[in-house]
């Protein structure tokens, strides 16, 4: 319904004051500056403190009009168990970048690494120590590292598939590393060359070699809900491997729905047997927007009590099953969902934005990300006043 | 993740039968067991279980919709280390029909299975989903589109199982010249069965029109937000509400149903975020006046679950739930979870758009309506029945993005026509 009678008019809107704040809680809102046009249409200015009070207290507000117990209950129910903070593990340098076809200058990784670290994402993961002749994009993962050595302010991990490619990151300058699996036989075979078994061996030795250096490890896992071969994948499936991981030493699993085919129906029983053997508290989602459905697997992953979850500044990074489809969700539209939650994240969309404006840009390529889509039309329109 | 080590080259995937076969395979945890209706073994008790016995069946036309982007793998001829792993129909069967069992006897701890019931087990059993696309998503194109062609889309729409299908809106042509053809519209849909096709009427003027050109069922809109009335239709809240009375009243008499709209309903691009409350007056009087059904919509996208459900409560204590609809935009992609949790407090009608035409007036080149096929696609997931043919969908999909020269805003569209095209290929 975006327009019942006729599309609103920017030249209808009345003018208002600015306020930062607001422009956060509601960055959508428009601020329209003094107009001189006449207009039949009565202007209402908002006051600062109107805002303010609205939203500040827009939990007072909505608890206060609803008297009728039950719904509230029910309300409860669905909200209360979210996290209160939710961390979050930028992946569009690593998962995003070694998927594009044109290989991106190291200049433009590190500037991109910057923008995200200052835009206050704890976590940014920021290359990978595989073989270049596999993933070619990410040759430069030393030089990388090199250069955001001195970072502060995020972790940065770096993805290591063996003791070699472990032993130069930790040359390189790495403090974290991460670790992946699969859930399925077939991807495993696929993917790495190995059965998931073989590749659980070769994970413990950097485990065990990680453990040594105080170095901390995630491990990912695969394909948690679909993988293209083998269909569905069974959640016991994934708990063993999730299981395998976590007994070996990861301080996080991240479960990633690799082809984006999962829903709440599949997410919740992969979530139930994972949780069964793993604490939720050392779970993370990594859930692919192929069809649409990361936000809402998201939301019942929050509702579940998982509190970290991985995504992509603008979605970068497609899927490379369906090509042209898209994979990683956007980092920009789960910040916008928690912050319409309630839920903190250290993240300022805005610096958020211009981190993905600035990929973006470099990439010849509209944004992945619907929010920012939106804000920058809602921007750009209001610069146009 | 798309692939941790390298992305996974087509020329490594086992070769693949065509979208029409991509069907064999696993539906979700959703599906009952074996028995049908023995819901004990299943974790999700009662309400979201489909009543579906098809388990048995060679063809399940709901786990192809469950599933529709499995591959299937045809003999290989040319040679690969990576060891072939035939899936036998009724290993599928065995694992997917009973997957409830095997889901509940890995999952030993209470707690886990108490907290998952609560998250899934309100959500309706079957959603209808009221299809606006040949309305409010062809209304916001610059060009408009021919009078062929909306008709064939709503006919392709119908002939997918949508149980609504918004055909058109009796608004001035002054306002909204795409739908100026709309007394052809509904003559040539005239005999359309199988789907409600129902039209809006801003006034008395529109309703008459719209009966005389046949029409069967109307919706009217009112705002939740003064600013946007004013704006978008010339009067206040409470004028529009006069005004539709008269409109409520004259298709009482001829007992045509009416669909109330209340728009604005989380935030308005002036006055910002809208009181809860001020949604449920708006959404009380037109259900007082006679509405069957109240729309709420999320006209610019903005809400999150965090206001929708301050909303949903509010209504939700003045107008039954089962009275109500969500029409929620994704402008700033939030559309499914929104849905979600709408879903959770009990809707279960669903307005959306085929591949989401329509886009958001105000943030211009920003989406508005949210894709059917990605609604469906989810619900179909949840065990949700909705009586649509996914496939068929698409198929109305792409005539009208071909007619339009622009790709789908439906990424599960995209996703599947994507699949779809490299098996072809091989």
């Amino acid at each position: 319904m975006s327009s019942l009678e006729e599309p609103l008019g920017l030249d209808k809107l009345p003018s208002m004051n600015y306020d930062e704040y607001t422009r956060e809680a509601f960055p959508w809102r428009r601020h329209t500056r003094d107009m001189s046009h006449g207009d039949s249409f009565s202007r209402r200015t908002v006051s600062l403190g109107r805002n303010h009070k609205m939203f500040g207290s827009a939990c007072d507000i909505y608890n206060s009009n609803c008297n009728d117990k039950d719904i509230r209950d029910i309300t409860n129910k669905f909200l209360k168990g979210i996290p209160r903070f939710v961390k979050i593990v930028e992946v569009g340098p690593r998962d995003g970048l070694q998927n594009e076809k044109n290989t991106v200058p190291t200049g433009v990784k590190v500037e991109l690494i910057r923008r995200l670290v200052s835009s206050g994402l704890p976590v940014v993961e920021a290359t990978s120590f595989v073989s270049p002749k596999w993933v070619p994009q990410l040759a430069d993962a030393r030089d990388v590292m090199e250069a955001v050595r001195d970072l502060e302010g995020a972790r940065l991990p770096v993805l290591t598939p063996n003791l070699k490619g472990f032993e130069a990151a930790i040359a390189a300058g790495a403090k974290e590393v991460a670790i992946f699996a699969s859930a399925s036989e077939a991807f495993s075979k696929s993917n790495i060359n190995c059965s998931i078994e073989d590749s659980l061996v070769r994970y413990r030795a950097v485990a065990h070699a990680a453990k040594v250096l105080s170095i901390p490890v995630r491990g990912y896992v695969s394909c948690v809900v679909g993988c293209p071969v083998e269909g569905a994948i069974p959640p016991s499936k994934v708990a063993y491997v999730a299981k395998e991981l976590h007994d070996m030493g990861c301080f996080e699993i991240s479960l990633g729905d690799t082809i984006g085919v999962g829903t709440p129906g599949t997410v919740v029983p992969m979530l139930e047997a994972v949780m069964a053997v793993v604490p939720v508290e050392k779970l993370a989602v990594h859930l692919h927007d192929t069809y649409g459905q990361s936000l809402p697997n998201i939301l019942i992953s929050l509702q579940m009590g998982i509190s970290t979850v991985d995504c992509s500044v603008a979605g970068l990074g497609g899927c490379p099953y369906a090509k042209g489809a898209s994979g990683n969700v956007a980092t920009e539209d789960v910040v916008y969902m928690l912050s319409g939650l309630g839920v903190e994240t250290n993240v300022d969309l805005r610096k958020l934005m211009l981190a993905g404006d600035f990929i973006n840009k470099h990439l010849g390529r509209p944004s992945g990300s619907k929010t920012a889509i939106a804000l920058n039309r809602i921007a750009a329109d209001a610069s146009k006043i």
